[in-house]
């Protein structure tokens, strides 16, 4: 490979036009400059530089040469502005994949404050089951996992962050007269028309068990995926939810309240890593920024979602 | 200061992923490719690695400057090589990185009216897949790329030599050579030969097929147009590709066909915006847009001068 420090030397040279100037400017002795241009010029095999009254004067062969050979500085340069930003944390992509509900609440919020101060990093947001948002964070197809239980405590290659605690309300419009009460039963919902998750996801098979248990009949007339969906559901008039509170506690849907569901279902929002490979500083950002964003969500809706317990 | 030379470690660990076959490409030790990673770290000041259960790890963080790292080094042997050239007498030299069909039907002819007024210039020309082209030129390895359609990031700019489109190529006498265009409809019971729906004009194709609720089957799939053509010509069935293994007159026993729906292709020269053209790429370049008129005028049946303005680099 070509000797770097020459190169830097001719670059400095050429620029300065004097050995003089060049040896002041890499703080090198005029000797050392003159005997490095040398060297380079028996690289070459070509004289470099005419000396005409002390002043060097440029070859052809030097001008072609310095234009590579300052663009490779130029881009050497580069290199360290971005190994910075590197560091700081300032350029990337991260990849979050989150269940679909704290997509619109926790994750909108987090990456919105995450890019105001990253304008360069990229951000992809993937919103997905549980089982798929597990399989992306495992698989390494992304960096951060949301989810809303820990189901990740059976993946011992998952770390896991609780975000907080919260569990299933029951969601309503305002002026439903079951709005008056502090919490609903299943007793308080058996005639009406339910919107809530279906039997194959954790949360929707605890709901069932505890209908049944109580010798009633779950009247989940409508089965959807998505949290979102089901506040949209009881707005458009189709039903009451049970759902976590994250839709409401985000400020969406201002005509829906909602009351506590005893016995208590309980949901412990997380976040997840890998355990098998380092994380980035952006990933580790991402996580401090999300709990941020919990915590004020936390103090802005008391009813709704507590602080998790210390690990 | 960056040890340039170091740079060269991390680039052999990042292509192979393993610090032991970088040591093996390189001739040093295991642990020399370690003590080197870390004094790269050190010196960028970023964690390139980290030791999770007894095995080294690289961080995204060491995937974000890789590509910078493959610049700098592009850089490198760019000096290297015009210090090679002026010990040698310098008397210029263009260095590309074509797309193979490109490389096989534009590229010689154009090289040939080139040197014969610059007899001592020298040409490099690398027939690529249409990735490492991209790469070669915003790596800053060669002065120009050719591809047959936009692709590659914003810090590259693109000369259009002309529009060309997907063909269907047969076999002289096959029952759809009398056919003044070919549609999907008309592919359906024949072994088909294209690309894979990975690449951006097998994505188009199948999409084409959707329009027409005609069912996508392709038996071969290929990245390498001249494979298309000869599988064609040894009975293999009939292609859809672009059209310029056709004209490289390597296969007199097959004709072609346009294909309708119209694929629109748009054969381009790619330069990298931060490297200054020279004067050579630029007469090259002129010398290819020449040849791509004559092209044009050959083959008006598949190729037409690009809409947008020409030249000009």
């Amino acid at each position: 490979m070509i000797n770097v420090k020459q190169l830097q030397i001719f670059r400095a040279v050429m620029e300065s036009g004097t050995v003089s100037a060049a040896a002041r400017q890499l703080n090198v002795s005029q000797p050392a400059v003159t005997k490095m241009l040398h060297g380079l010029e028996e690289t070459v095999g070509r004289p470099l530089f005419a000396r005409v009254k002390g002043r060097l004067y440029p070859t052809a062969e030097a001008r072609l040469l310095f234009s590579e050979v300052d663009r490779l500085f130029a881009d050497l340069d580069l290199l360290k502005s971005y190994a910075d930003e590197i560091r700081d944390a300032k350029v990337g992509r991260i990849t979050i994949a989150t269940v679909t509900t704290l997509a619109t609440s926790l994750a909108a919020n987090a990456v919105r404050r995450f890019q105001s101060s990253r304008p360069k990093v990229q951000v992809e947001v993937r919103g997905l089951a549980s089982r798929a948002v597990i399989e992306q964070v495992l698989y390494n197809w992304a960096e951060i996992g949301l989810l809303d239980q820990p189901w990740a405590q059976t993946y011992a290659d998952l770390e896991i962050q609780p975000l907080c605690e919260t569990e299933l309300f029951c969601v309503m419009p305002k002026g439903h007269a079951l709005a008056r009460r502090t919490e609903l039963s299943p007793a308080d919902l058996v005639d009406l028309p339910l919107v809530s998750f279906s039997e194959v996801t954790g949360i929707g098979m605890t709901l069932r068990r505890v209908f049944r248990e109580q010798g009633l009949p779950d009247t989940i007339a409508i089965v959807t995926n998505q949290t979102l969906s089901a506040c949209a559901l009881v707005q458009a008039g189709a039903g009451l939810a049970l759902v976590d509170p994250f839709q409401l506690a985000t400020g969406g849907f201002p005509d829906l309240v909602g009351r506590p569901f005893t016995p208590r279902i309980s949901l412990n929002p997380c976040i997840v890593f890998s355990r098998t490979r380092p994380q980035s500083r952006l990933a580790l950002d991402f996580a401090s920024q999300s709990a941020e964003v919990m915590a004020a969500m936390i103090e802005r809706s008391p009813h709704f979602l507590r602080a998790p317990r210390a690990s | 200061m960056i040890n340039i030379r170091y740079l060269t470690v991390f680039r052999a660990v990042m292509k192979t992923g393993s610090v032991a076959e970088a040591g093996r490409i390189l001739g040093i030790s295991q642990p020399a490719v370690t003590k080197t990673l870390r004094l790269i770290a050190h010196q960028v000041g970023i964690p390139l690695f980290a030791t999770i259960r007894g095995r080294l790890h690289l961080t995204p963080e060491a995937e974000l400057l890789y590509p910078q790292v493959e610049r700098l080094l592009g850089d490198v042997s760019s000096v290297e090589h015009v210090a090679e050239e002026i010990a040698e007498g310098y008397a210029g030299r263009v260095t590309l990185a074509s797309v193979s069909t490109l490389a096989a039907a534009l590229v010689p002819q154009a090289v040939e009216r080139f040197r014969r007024t610059r007899p001592k210039v020298r040409m490099q020309v690398n027939a690529l897949p249409i990735r490492p082209v991209v790469e070669m030129v915003s790596n800053n390895q060669v002065d120009l790329g050719l591809l047959h359609h936009p692709l590659g990031g914003p810090e590259l700019n693109a000369v259009d030599l002309c529009e060309s489109e997907i063909i269907c190529v047969l076999p002289d006498g096959h029952p759809l050579s009398t056919r003044d265009v070919v549609t999907p409809a008309d592919l359906v019971d024949e072994r088909l030969i294209s690309y894979s729906d990975q690449t951006s004009i097998g994505a188009l194709l199948r999409d084409s097929f959707r329009l027409h609720n005609a069912p996508c089957r392709i038996a071969v799939v290929t990245n390498h147009s001249y494979f298309a053509c000869s599988l064609v010509r040894d009975g293999g069935g009939v292609a859809l590709i672009e059209p310029f293994p056709i004209m490289s007159g390597g296969f007199p026993d097959l004709v072609a066909r346009p294909f309708r729906p119209e694929i629109l292709l748009r054969p381009r020269v790619i330069l990298l915006g931060s490297r200054p053209v020279s004067h050579l790429t630029r007469q090259f370049i002129d010398e290819l847009i020449a040849i791509t008129r004559d092209l044009v005028a050959r083959r008006p049946e598949f190729l037409r001068l690009p809409t947008g303005p020409v030249g000009g680099t």
